[in-house]
């Protein structure tokens, strides 16, 4: 268990990082997600999470069998099932994150479901360089929340393919108090 | 506190996103609580490197998008293909 200080540590030095448009200390953002990775479950209800969202996302990729598709910030594979039906066995699907725990998860998902076509990657995605390009990129609830959103899009920039599908959600939030 | 697990509601994606790819479009889900955006890497952009001095100039011009929330998405789209 992390000392509670170690949290506001960290959302103050996320809140400075967005002020001053550095990115965060790694090890921070990589401790925080690893703390959460257990109740990712109890968020989709939490924030209700609407039910057809995700396969909305993953069908805005128009992803045909055979298929590479990138996911940034998979976390603990939520959308691997919507993505692996996608692609179907022929198909790859990566996925990289910072978090190891989160990514302990998604490896014991894959490896209950016996998928064997999942290459999941423990890495910062502004430094994820693939050697072939990508058929869709998925950003599930993960681009607002890195720091260094810029870097991570100009390099999945680089790894989609020409006329390959961009896709992804997030939480809106409401406007006004932030603004200030 | 600006950033939080939920993400820096200062960063709003599809400014990003709009900026780069064809035919974008936005859905919204749960009365606008939550939005997909996506579209296409157009077919001529093999490289572009000034894929993000386009995002942020599409950032700082385009106020019809920073009003987005105001509009809804359903305007948005509107303003987009007018665009276009």
């Amino acid at each position: 268990m992390l000392p509670r200080s170690l949290g506001r540590e960290i959302d103050e030095l996320s809140s400075q990082a967005v002020r001053q448009g550095t990115i965060c200390d790694h090890d921070l953002i990589r401790q925080r997600y690893n703390r959460i990775a257990a109740f990712i479950p109890f968020f989709e209800y939490a924030f209700f999470i609407p039910s057809g969202l995700r396969k909305r996302a993953v069908d805005q990729l128009k992803l045909r069998r055979g298929d590479r598709v990138l996911e940034v910030g998979c976390g603990t594979g939520r959308n691997f099932p919507l993505l692996r039906d996608a692609v179907g066995p022929e198909g790859r699907v990566y996925g990289v994150d910072l978090s190891e725990g989160m990514l302990r998860r998604a490896r014991k998902l894959c490896h209950r479901r016996q998928w064997t076509n999942f290459v999941l990657i423990e890495a910062d995605a502004a430094d994820y360089a693939s050697r072939k390009l990508f058929d869709g990129v998925l950003f599930s609830f993960s681009y607002n929340v890195m720091p260094h959103h810029c870097s991570v899009l100009r390099q999945v920039w680089k790894q989609l393919r020409p006329g390959a599908d961009l896709s992804s959600w997030m939480l809106d939030h409401p406007q006004g108090s932030w603004e200030n | 506190m600006k950033q939080t697990l939920l993400g820096n509601p200062l960063v709003r994606p599809w400014q990003y996103h709009a900026a780069l790819v064809d035919d974008f479009h936005m859905e919204d889900f749960r009365f606008s609580s939550y939005y997909i955006c996506c579209g296409t890497k157009p077919e001529r952009d093999l490289t572009n490197p000034g894929l993000l001095s386009a995002a942020r100039c599409a950032r700082t011009n385009r106020r019809s998008l920073s009003q987005r929330s105001r509009r809804g998405p359903e305007k948005l789209k509107t303003v987009l293909s007018n665009r276009g």
